[in-house]
């Protein structure tokens, strides 16, 4: 035991030093949410079993292009196993599930632990915050909705001999495939996120997704196969395939809207429907949670 | 009488060694267990009261061991750290139930017998939900003792109590262990432990630093200086006359208090007296100033 | 004791909102079949919509569902908070607590599921017999997923999560790829269950033998079942922050 003088007191100076240098404000603040809700999206620094699923629907989605540019490039033009226009409704069952796996990661946490004072005790407003996860689902989705039908685009071209007139052909596709791929990445993250926020844990959040993806689409097809196809709308995927061939044209096989007699127009309209009603739940519960 | 016996115990979490190598016995009277959070209180617990399997030695009740046992329960009580209790039962209904899952035959009397004997009654009727740390804290020790224990096992028992409460479950514990059962409580306030225990078992990091009665402990530490705090007519003529004693280390005189360390608990008890008489100084107090479990415990920690 | 454990966990279960989104999602099943019946269709047509509907979204949705939430919750929510403790810390054959554990999950799951999907039947198409052999099948289906959610919570913390991509990925996209895996299905031995029991309309829904059927849901609800007890004589708690 060293005695100590009990009179004196001393504050040691131990190198702590105010930041005084530039700030990146608001901006820098949604770059970063952004930054790290693409980190949780895809299970960067995060253990190897939180990359199973974001990865492995990523892997699965690719695969039918992978598959269909092989084919092409052993087996010549004789067969076209995937167009650009189905794409996506194909490997449909995949968005549910990174969904359900990785949207809840983004917003449960903050909700259930009470950090969201943290967050807007920074220059960043409730609707910056809110925007920026969407963002970074929607950015993770594009792997699924986007970057699978790019890599068909692109393997279609250079499996050819002709490269110019290659491009000249197919790039009549391009505004079909990335606005298809936004336009999900957009709608899909903005439902998924408003479904996880109103959920208290990550599992709940989880099974809240499947189930509204999962019973609107067996609604759905239960009713179209007869012909009733407005029942379309409550399926998210339907309607924003439907929403494709309205803006885009080209019919798929065993999609609602290929059959439907209904104006596609109000495909695009429910689509947008869906993007309203989540933000507008999304704006409530974040006001409701911040108050 | 009931003995928990404890034979060269260890216990790890994949390569994180929670407790190493531990050997005592806990007998009849209350035993507090001292320790800083994370040095393996709860894990020792918890295998005495049969939720966990040491990975090595042996955790014995009267010669049956605990793990997998759930037979022992009968003559186990147990008060888990955590706070949640189900929240939709009243205190009332969550007594009752532990005692219908013991198989008593009078639970409604087992129930009000337990409620009672933790002073419960008045909010027996309402849902544990909306219970203060305090009450949840009693509910489930009444729920731990409804079925009349011979070997209360209780962790952190005191967290979130007011003195009153403190008071009056140390009142009860000390009265159990009249009636000859085996207690033995976790807690990381010495105070408390002080206070009720006859005896202290202390670990840090995982291994078990001191067992028995703590002046005793305190005794054993001959490496480290005791301190006595004396006052005399003349503290400074006598503290003079100390430090040309070759047992005292060193003499702080602060405030009108003369305290004296040494190494030798035994030669300065010797010393003092003729050297108060070289200075001519009358005695007026002499005793040891560094006996409370506190000194104790933080010497331990840091050793 | 049996009682008290029976009282606490029925009342764990049914004292949450979650039960009560449960039981809109079998109101659902119920709505969309009234739904359907508002657009006046003819019988063929109503009968194959009521095979998809009960086929589909009842046994293939609805229980699944309800029982994932319901049985990974049964013990999963006190392991999760650690009121596990005051049911370990009695003297209780472990056996039992499993027993009383799938008794309610099976219970509760039926409740929530099996009367929307008769109700659901009849509504559709008023055939009795073919709603009954659904509801029927959902209460053989219930048992063998309570079984496995049971003993998946106590295998697993991250039960639910892990449970649901089980119904996706193998009761809906395995086995509906590949005809080998549906020996193993759940939904496939329910189907076969209704298939057995709903008269002339059921014809043709599931693809196993009833015998083969009941068999595997035996099995594996026993093996499940012995998993459980297992696991639960071997749970160990530790401390809070463990």
């Amino acid at each position: 035991m060293t005695a100590m003088p009990e009179t004196t007191g001393t504050i040691y100076d131990i190198g702590y030093r105010h930041y005084d240098g530039p700030r990146l404000g608001r901006r820098g603040a949604i770059g970063a949410i952004v930054g790290a809700g693409l980190r949780a999206v895809f299970g960067f620094g995060r253990s190897g079993r939180s990359k199973i699923i974001p990865w492995g629907a990523v892997i699965l989605a690719a695969l039918p292009a992978v598959v269909a540019v092989a084919v092409r490039v052993l087996a010549g033009d004789i067969l076209d196993l995937y167009d650009y226009d189905g794409y996506v409704w194909n490997i449909g069952a995949l968005l549910p599930i990174f969904i359900a796996a990785q949207a809840p990661e983004l917003v449960v946490n903050d909700i259930r632990h009470r950090v969201l004072p943290l967050y807007f005790s920074r220059p960043i407003r409730r609707i910056d915050y809110v925007a920026a996860k969407i963002a970074a689902l929607a950015i993770g989705l594009l792997a699924i909705t986007l970057a699978p039908v790019l890599l068909l685009f692109i393997g279609r071209v250079l499996s050819t001999d002709d490269l110019v007139a290659a491009v000249g052909e197919e790039i009549g596709a391009m505004p079909e495939i990335i606005g298809n791929g936004v336009i999900h990445a957009v709608v899909l993250s903005s439902i998924g996120l408003a479904i996880c926020s109103l959920a208290g844990r990550r599992a709940y959040a989880a099974g809240a997704v499947l189930a509204v993806f999962l019973i609107g689409g067996v609604i759905s097809d239960s009713f179209s196969e007869n012909g009733q196809d407005v029942a379309a709308f409550v399926s998210p995927l339907a309607v924003l395939d439907g929403t494709r061939q309205w803006l885009f044209g080209g019919a798929v096989d065993g999609a609602p809207a290929a059959t439907s007699e209904l104006p596609l127009a109000l495909y695009g309209l429910a689509a947008l429907i869906l993007v309203l009603v989540s933000w507008a739940v999304l704006a409530v519960r974040y006001r409701r949670l911040t108050a | 009488m009931s003995d928990i016996r404890l034979e060269a115990v260890s216990r790890w979490y994949g390569n994180v060694v929670a407790v190493n190598d531990v050997t005592f016995d806990v007998g009849a009277g209350i035993t507090g267990l001292l320790g800083p959070n994370g040095a393996g209180k709860t894990t020792l617990l918890h295998m005495m009261a049969g939720f966990l399997a040491p990975s090595a030695g042996s955790v014995k009740l009267d010669d049956t061991p605990t793990w997998r046992h759930p037979d022992l329960y009968r003559s186990v009580g147990f008060v888990p750290e955590r706070e949640a209790v189900y929240p939709f039962l009243t205190g009332r209904a969550f007594v009752n139930a532990s005692a219908r899952l013991h198989g008593i035959e009078d639970a409604a009397a087992a129930t009000d017998r337990a409620i009672g004997m933790v002073a419960l009654e008045a909010a027996a009727g309402r849902a544990i939900g909306g219970y203060s740390k305090g009450m949840r804290q009693r509910v489930k020790v009444a729920a731990a003792l409804v079925h009349d224990p011979p070997v209360l096992i209780l962790d952190e028992p005191f967290n979130g109590m007011d003195p009153r409460q403190r008071l009056h479950m140390m009142d009860m514990l000390r009265r159990m262990a009249a009636e000859g059962r085996t207690i033995l409580f976790s807690s990381h306030i010495l105070e408390e432990v002080e206070r009720l225990s006859d005896r202290v078992l202390v670990v840090v990091a995982g291994r078990l630093a001191a067992s028995g009665d703590f002046r005793r402990i305190r005794r054993l530490m001959t490496d480290r200086p005791h301190s006595f705090t004396v006052r005399s007519s003349d503290d400074r003529a006598l503290a003079r006359e100390l430090l040309a004693d070759a047992t005292v280390e060193a003499v702080e005189l602060h405030d009108g208090t003369l305290t004296v360390r040494t190494g030798d608990y035994g030669a300065l008890t010797r010393a003092i007296a003729p050297a108060a008489q070289r200075a001519r100084a009358s005695l007026l107090e002499l005793r040891p100033a560094d006996e409370s479990l506190e000194s104790v415990f933080s010497y331990l920690v840091r050793r | 004791m049996t009682a008290a454990l029976l009282s606490i966990t029925v009342r764990a279960l049914l004292n949450r909102r979650r039960t009560l989104l449960l039981a809109l999602v079998g109101v659902l099943l119920v709505v969309v079949a009234a739904l359907f019946r508002l657009s006046a269709p003819g019988d063929d047509e109503a009968n194959r919509f009521a095979l998809r509907l009960l086929g589909n979204f009842g046994l293939g949705v609805v229980l699944p569902l309800v029982a994932v939430i319901v049985g990974t919750a049964a013990l999963g929510s006190e392991l999760d908070d650690g009121t596990i403790v005051y049911l370990l810390a009695k003297p209780v054959a472990r056996w039992r607590i499993i027993a009383v554990k799938f008794l309610v999950t099976w219970l509760v799951t039926s409740l929530l599921v099996a009367p929307a999907v008769f109700i659901a039947g009849v509504v559709t198409n008023g055939d009795t017999t073919l709603a009954l052999g659904f509801a029927v099948a959902a209460l053989v289906g219930g048992l063998e997923y309570a079984a496995i959610f049971l003993a998946l919570s106590l295998i697993t913390s991250r039960a639910l999560i892990i449970g649901l991509a089980y119904v996706v990925v193998w009761e809906g996209v395995v086995a509906g790829l590949f005809e080998a895996t549906r020996g193993f299905s759940v939904r496939q031995h329910a189907l076969a269950v209704a298939e057995a029991l709903g008269g002339d309309g059921a014809n043709g829904v599931g693809e196993l033998g009833i015998g083969f059927a009941l068999a595997v849901t035996a099995v594996v609800t026993a093996l499940a079942i012995g998993l459980a007890v297992r696991r639960l004589q071997e749970v160990e708690l530790r401390g809070e922050t463990a």
